[in-house]
């Protein structure tokens, strides 16, 4: 699906995926079956008998992601999905991706929007200049470039058993104390705040404050760039 | 969420099913146009206008209303009509689709992009069928109605069939132009300007050059003549007719009705009307040759929008 699909305005949404259905070769027993699942899939129930001249543009986003899944493919291939979307449709359009991911299907996604990217894909590859930089895991990306997932948790009543407990935890590289504040270093990129929270709560700590330190996406994409460029961040 | 039924490897559908989705496609947006819809309802208006205001004007002046029951074979759609129903039908049909950028996602789907002009060329021919039999088939009520019962009302389909041939080498202007420029105001001007060029020179050049034969060759109009339809004891009865594409209608009319007459062609005066007479021809050879030249241009005109598609460049 290409970025900001443009659909003809005087077909009504259902329409056009009929149509679409016709030249994949669906049946119209397929169709019929098809259709109906994938509207209601992206949040079209209900307004697919209006024109899609009517429809908004996040609207029409996800009527394009439908479209793109018509044929149930095993692969789909979204440019830019969140591109000109109000906070809202980003984040409709963020949740139906992930959506789509947990039913099987494969999704490569081209943007530029990097937080959306970590949020969304387990795979990255960042291309720069036409050359891939680094293609991995999500998660081997940022240890590899950034180091490791750091949370830092204030505790009050801070004791050594609730140290040891921590330490303990499988995700838990290291553990080091500044303070009423631990640092606890990850080796996953899963959020697993509520472990550490039991954890923590569980061996007689009262927690003030949570945060995660960790460089984001966008913050490693800076370092490659500057790292291909010779040091020199464009 | 429900789960979006995996197919895996779909076989490819028939190149039949394909090209239907696209006629499907192409004529969905054809009858939904505004202008489109505006056309049809204006040319009801005017053929409601033609059925009835000779009555109300003959009442008017106190004179009798006599019936005519030639009404539906002598009244074709004129020029004008066939120009404005191929600008109202196609001037987007190619150069709207990249205009809107709606070309991007037909294009992903599996078919071709000769597929594509063929399906819209197609959804024309059963957009302008459509709208013509409905039109014809009002004129016929209307006129058994309003002026009695018809002759000759077997010829109709003839005069529906060369209403069509006559709006498809408009079509194959407009869609050239729009495939070339990419630009449906382009398309429509530029073929506007062409049919008024050509609506003003060729009655002017055909004074001057005595109805030089190659007007016959160009799209539109072209000579004016006389066909002789009968004679009785004391007079003959002429009938104006006019060669070119626009008038293929009136004379499959005319040549059903009269197969074996001759056009005579006078040479015209535009102070003292035609005089002599210039040449002969059988309206036979005046059928065929303008079945010819318009379809010679539609083809024409289509393959030049066809290679113009086929190569046209999609920015997004």
């Amino acid at each position: 699906m290409s970025e900001l699909p443009k659909f003809p305005k005087y077909l009504k949404g259902w329409e056009l995926l009929d149509i679409y259905g016709r030249m994949y070769g669906m049946t119209e027993q397929e169709r019929k079956e098809q259709i109906p699942k994938l509207l209601g899939m992206v949040g079209l129930k209900g307004r697919e008998r209006d024109f899609i001249g009517k429809y908004s543009k996040g609207m029409q986003q996800r009527l394009g992601i439908a479209q793109a899944l018509l044929n149930g493919p095993e692969l789909v291939v979204l440019d830019e999905p969140s591109l000109g979307l109000d906070p809202v449709g980003m984040v409709e359009v963020r949740e139906l991706v992930k959506g789509i991911a947990k039913e099987g299907v494969t999704v490569f996604i081209s943007s530029h929007l990097l937080f959306e990217v970590e949020q969304i894909c387990s795979h990255v590859t960042i291309i720069h200049r036409g050359v891939s930089l680094v293609s991995d895991t999500l998660q081997n990306v940022s240890s590899k470039f950034s180091g490791p997932t750091v949370l830092l948790v204030e505790v009050a009543k801070l004791s050594d058993a609730t140290i040891q407990k921590v330490k303990e935890l499988p995700f838990v590289s290291n553990v080091s104390e500044d303070g009423n504040t631990l640092i606890i270093e990850l080796k996953t990129r899963d959020d697993v705040r509520s472990q550490i929270s039991q954890e923590i709560t569980n061996s007689g700590g009262v927690i003030v404050s949570m945060s995660l330190k960790g460089q984001s996406l966008e913050e490693v994409f800076m370092q490659l760039i500057a790292k291909s460029n010779g040091g020199k961040a464009e | 969420m429900s789960s979006v039924k995996r197919k895996g490897v779909r076989t490819n559908p028939s190149w039949k099913t394909r090209f239907w989705a696209v006629v499907r496609y192409e004529l969905l947006w054809n009858i939904r146009k505004k202008k489109f819809l505006g056309m049809a309802i204006f040319m009801f208006v005017i053929v409601t206008l033609g059925l009835v205001l000779p009555m109300i004007l003959s009442n008017a002046v106190g004179q009798s209303f006599s019936q005519n029951p030639d009404f539906v074979v002598s009244s074709n759609p004129g020029a004008l009509v066939f120009f404005l129903f191929a600008i109202v039908t196609v001037m987007n049909s190619i150069s709207g689709e990249f205009e809107s950028g709606t070309i991007v996602p037909l294009l992903t789907k599996p078919v071709s992009r000769t597929m594509v002009f063929l399906g819209k060329l197609f959804a024309a021919f059963i957009t302008l069928l459509l709208v013509y039999a409905v039109l014809f088939a009002y004129t016929t009520i209307g006129a058994t109605i309003v002026y009695g019962p018809q002759n000759n009302l077997q010829l109709v389909p003839l005069s529906l069939l060369g209403s069509i041939l006559a709006t498809f080498l408009w079509i194959g202007i407009v869609l050239a132009i729009g495939s070339l420029s990419k630009s449906s105001l382009i398309a429509a001007l530029g073929t506007f300007c062409i049919f008024i060029a050509l609506l003003i020179s060729v009655p002017i050049v055909s004074v001057f050059s005595d109805q030089a034969w190659v007007l016959s060759y160009v799209p539109g109009s072209g000579v004016t003549g006389t066909l002789y339809t009968s004679q009785n004891q004391t007079m003959t009865i002429g009938k104006s007719i006019s060669t070119g594409t626009d008038n293929i209608a009136a004379n499959l009319v005319n040549y059903a009705l009269y197969p074996s007459s001759n056009v005579t062609f006078y040479k015209r005066n535009p102070f003292l009307g035609e005089s002599a007479v210039l040449y002969v021809e059988p309206l036979s050879l005046i059928l065929l040759r303008s079945i010819a030249v318009a379809l010679t241009y539609i083809i024409a005109f289509s393959l030049i929008s066809w290679y113009a598609f086929k190569r046209a460049q999609i920015l997004e």
